[in-house]
């Protein structure tokens, strides 16, 4: 980036936005130096709150004119530092474009601004009888512009899908202040997929403005069932027995045994204490149909060894099921004065192997984990318990951290299932992917973004930042860290 | 460096521009094209890796969909998007690069949906990853679902990784007698209920609606919605596969596959005509391609003549060229079916 005049670009800035829109005090930015990936922060210049598109292509203008780094933000829930700001650099939050445009019941569809939250959509779509699927944990405050910037999930993506198979259209400013409209109200749009690309690209590639999903009529009938299992291989088991029998719960979860205790305690959930591991598995659809899948699917969880099965048909003992799971974070993070959540995805018959070396790694560096694990589709968050008051204890944890993520990529898998890499993963992506794959990311930056001024430094790492790591790239099934033991 | 990615190193050297085919059964659907023809299914074939239990399954670009779908159904599991067979062919390759989806697409999602993992030889020839094996994956851009409907413009599919489905417990077919806008108008009404939809096709005063799922939630289903049921797996082949005598047209007119919002008023242009997708998807036979194209952007949908380029708004086309030029900046693999237009056609060999 290029040095450039602050004084002027602030007056630029200033004549582009209400007075209440620009933050330029101290105080006032603080809460913008971080996302929820709170230990790493950093003060931002400036921080623009544009309430409509113009202003927002307005900024995007002065910032490319004058070569300044823009860091896009929704919510600020992001868990891999997508948001952190740049010293130099402005953050664009779009928190106040937060309208709901449109709920058109008749194409279930909805019309959004950026900054809409998540549970706000299905808030307002319920009239309808319809919903919006994806549910990211932070759905009450993250935002669907948010959700597109990095492909949110959820307990329910086994069956209905990610942010990029829920988002049918989206507008789109570009750093070289096109706008360009994809998609739309319609199932396809014809050439190639530009939305498959924006889905998932961490802010930059460009500035969503507008974001068109797709609702879902609500399931009539819902069923949650709590199993226990002796050992976490038998509950893995368990999860494999169900998909065979072409069974797609809506969602399907496994704690271990740390996790269990922190969310009970935390929770009340009712969970049992002297599990190994338990399952929480969600059907949907019509009254029968719910009432013969669950007793099929009890029957598969008995025969897996389950110790206990507990089926929850009215809706407080769901709520009370899935509370400790949804809060299994805070409870975890009450054991420890700090903890570090992982996101890995692996094969799901790899989870045992996993769970044996992420054993091994937390007596080596002597930090516990606790194992919260979206079963049905292999994504794993090992969240590490430790103190961040204990000098090197941080830097212990961000090491044994990057060696969980390459293991899940040894394993098959990828070092994010669902909460981008952003600043985050950067080492671990120079592991998954090798140069001329990062450089094919590069073309792909620059094609949207020439003048890199989107998100700079973020989701991809530079060469030169691989090349110091030392060659860390590896591929699954091949023998990677040979000082190690095989396991 | 594999055999691909050196053939692909050589074509381009040679400043060559190739058309990249499988079984060439999808090739009626765009103009004819002068660039020399790259086959891909003696290069590689066959599958490499199927995990029932992890509800995924890795092959060649060249081994027939028809092969991957036997296998899928020996342990009852199938590709939900419903890939069709042109001519009763089609590669993995070709089904990924394409991205047509059959009539289930609405509720059970498109190939692009379903696609998890591609090896590709870009136009640089080199071999490259992206996406892999698993369902939740969001390292990097999602490459691998940019590539699903490309037709063959950014490089070759070495390999793709597919998330499968299990094989619905039941499947039966409702018709009901009813002009097209009613037909339109049921169909909106169906989607806004909890129902284990998988199809609709209304041809000739007919709404034909499939429904699969577990016994009991079809056998709910039908309990609602009443009407006549029974299995006619062949209907809805003839129609995924466009063999469906709706699909001989008439002299004198073309074939439009017009994308619409599923609750756009009929088309009234033509008797000859049918729906798909809960109306999402409308196929017409007309003499006027401006007629169907400026209806079809009035609704804010779009319309593919069958044999003809797909139209593009031009600030999207801009974006698709830098990142035709981000994959393959020499313009190895030929452009099939994006309309550029005329003054650029300079450019459109790199771009």
């Amino acid at each position: 980036m290029a040095e450039f005049d602050r004084e002027e670009v602030c007056a630029l800035l200033r004549a582009c936005l209400p007075v209440s829109c620009l933050i330029e005090d101290e105080a006032g930015k603080r809460p913008y130096e971080c996302d929820g990936l709170t230990a790493i922060r950093e003060q931002p210049w400036l921080v623009a709150m544009p309430e409509n598109e113009a202003q927002v292509a307005a900024v995007l203008k002065v910032c490319r004119t004058h070569e300044v780094p823009v860091v896009p933000r929704g919510a600020g829930t992001g868990l891999s530092g997508g948001a952190r700001p740049i010293a130099d650099g402005v953050v664009l939050s779009l928190a106040k474009m937060n309208r709901i445009l449109q709920i058109d019941p008749h194409n279930c569809v909805a019309r959004l601004q950026p900054g809409v939250r998540n549970a706000a959509i299905t808030e307002a779509a319920a009239e309808y009888g319809l919903y919006y699927a994806p549910d990211p944990s932070s759905q009450i405050a993250c935002s669907i512009g948010g959700n597109v910037a990095e492909n949110s999930g959820g307990v329910h993506c086994l069956k209905y899908g990610l942010t990029v198979h829920n988002v049918i259209g989206a507008r789109v400013l570009l750093s070289d202040g096109e706008l360009v409209q994809i998609g739309g109200a319609v199932d396809e749009a014809p050439g190639l997929d530009l939305l498959a690309i924006l889905c998932g690209s961490e802010g930059m590639l460009g500035i969503v403005t507008e974001v068109t999903v797709s609702l879902l009529p609500k399931p009539p009938n819902v069923v949650v069932m709590l199993a226990a299992f002796d050992s976490v291989e038998q509950a893995g088991d368990a999860v494999a027995q169900v998909i065979s029998a072409g069974i797609i719960p809506a969602g399907m979860e496994m704690m271990d045994k740390l996790a269990i205790e922190a969310a009970e305690q935390f929770a009340h959930a009712g969970y049992p204490l002297d599990a190994a591991a338990i399952l929480l598995v969600e059907l949907d659809g019509a009254a029968e149909e719910v009432e013969s899948v669950s007793s099929t699917v009890a029957q598969l969880l008995q025969q897996a060894g389950a110790v206990s099965v507990d089926v929850a048909k009215d809706t407080d003992t769901q709520m009370r099921m899935w509370k400790g799971r949804k809060s299994a974070f805070p409870a975890v993070g009450r054991l420890a004065p700090d903890y570090y959540c992982m996101d890995g995805t692996i094969p799901r018959r790899r989870l045992a192997d996993v769970l044996r070396r992420i054993g091994e790694l937390s007596e080596e560096y002597e930090l516990p984990v606790a194992n919260v694990f979206h079963a049905g589709d292999g994504n794993l968050h090992p969240l590490i318990l430790f103190d961040a008051n204990i000098e090197g204890q941080l830097e212990a944890t961000e090491e044994m951290g990057g060696k969980i993520l390459e293991l899940c990529v040894q394993m098959g898998g990828t070092v994010t299932g669902e909460h981008g890499v952003g600043i985050e993963k950067l080492n671990q992506m120079c592991v998954q992917f090798s140069k001329a794959e990062l450089e094919q990311f590069f073309r792909i930056k620059h094609s949207w973004d020439p003048p890199g001024i989107l998100n700079p430094g973020k989701g991809i790492p530079t060469l030169a930042r691989c090349g110091e790591l030392g060659g860390m790239h590896v591929r699954a099934g091949q023998e990677a860290f040979p000082d190690l033991e095989r396991f | 460096m594999s055999r691909l990615s050196q053939a692909i190193s050589d074509l381009r050297a040679a400043k060559s521009c190739v058309r990249i085919v499988g079984h060439d059964s999808k090739s009626a659907w765009y103009p004819d094209s002068d660039a020399q023809v790259f086959n891909v299914v003696e290069q590689a074939s066959g599958i490499i890796d199927y995990q029932p239990d992890e509800l995924v399954i890795t092959a060649f670009a060249g081994t027939p969909v028809e092969e991957v779908q036997q296998a899928l159904a020996e342990r009852n599991q199938i590709f939900a998007f419903e890939p069709p067979h042109f001519n009763n062919k089609g590669t993995l390759g070709g089904m990924v690069s394409s991205g047509f989806s059959g009539p289930a697409r609405k509720w059970a999602g498109s190939v692009r949906d379903a696609v998890l993992g591609v090896e590709l030889i870009n136009g640089k020839g080199e071999a490259l990853r992206f996406g892999g094996q698993v369902m939740k994956n969001v390292a990097g851009y999602d490459v691998s679902r940019l590539i699903a409907g490309s037709f063959g413009w950014l490089g070759v599919i070495e390999a793709a990784s597919i998330r499968v489905h299990p094989m619905a417990q039941m499947t039966t077919t409702l018709t009901l007698s009813m002009d097209l806008q009613q037909a339109l108008h049921f169909c909106h009404s169906l989607q806004r209920q909890y129902l284990p939809l998988s199809g609709t096709w209304w041809v000739d005063g007919t709404l034909h609606i499939r429904l699969a799922g577990t016994e009991s939630g079809v056998a709910a289903a039908c309990q609602k919605l009443g009407g006549d049921h029974q299995p006619d797996e062949v209907l809805w082949q003839e129609v995924c596969d466009q063999s469906h005598s709706f699909f001989a047209g008439s002299a004198g007119t073309d074939l439009y596959r017009v994308i619409v919002p599923a609750a756009a008023d009929p088309f009234t242009g033509t008797q000859e005509q049918a729906f798909e997708w809960g109306g999402g998807l409308r196929w017409l036979w007309h003499e006027n391609s401006e007629t169907v194209n400026s209806w079809a952007r009035a609704q804010g949908g779009w319309a593919w003549r069958m044999g003809s380029m797909m139209p593009v708004d031009e600030n999207q086309l801009k974006l698709m060229q830098a990142l035709k030029a981000a994959f393959d900046p020499d313009g190895v693999f030929a452009n099939l079916v994006l309309d550029v237009p005329k003054h650029q056609v300079g450019d459109a060999h790199a771009h």
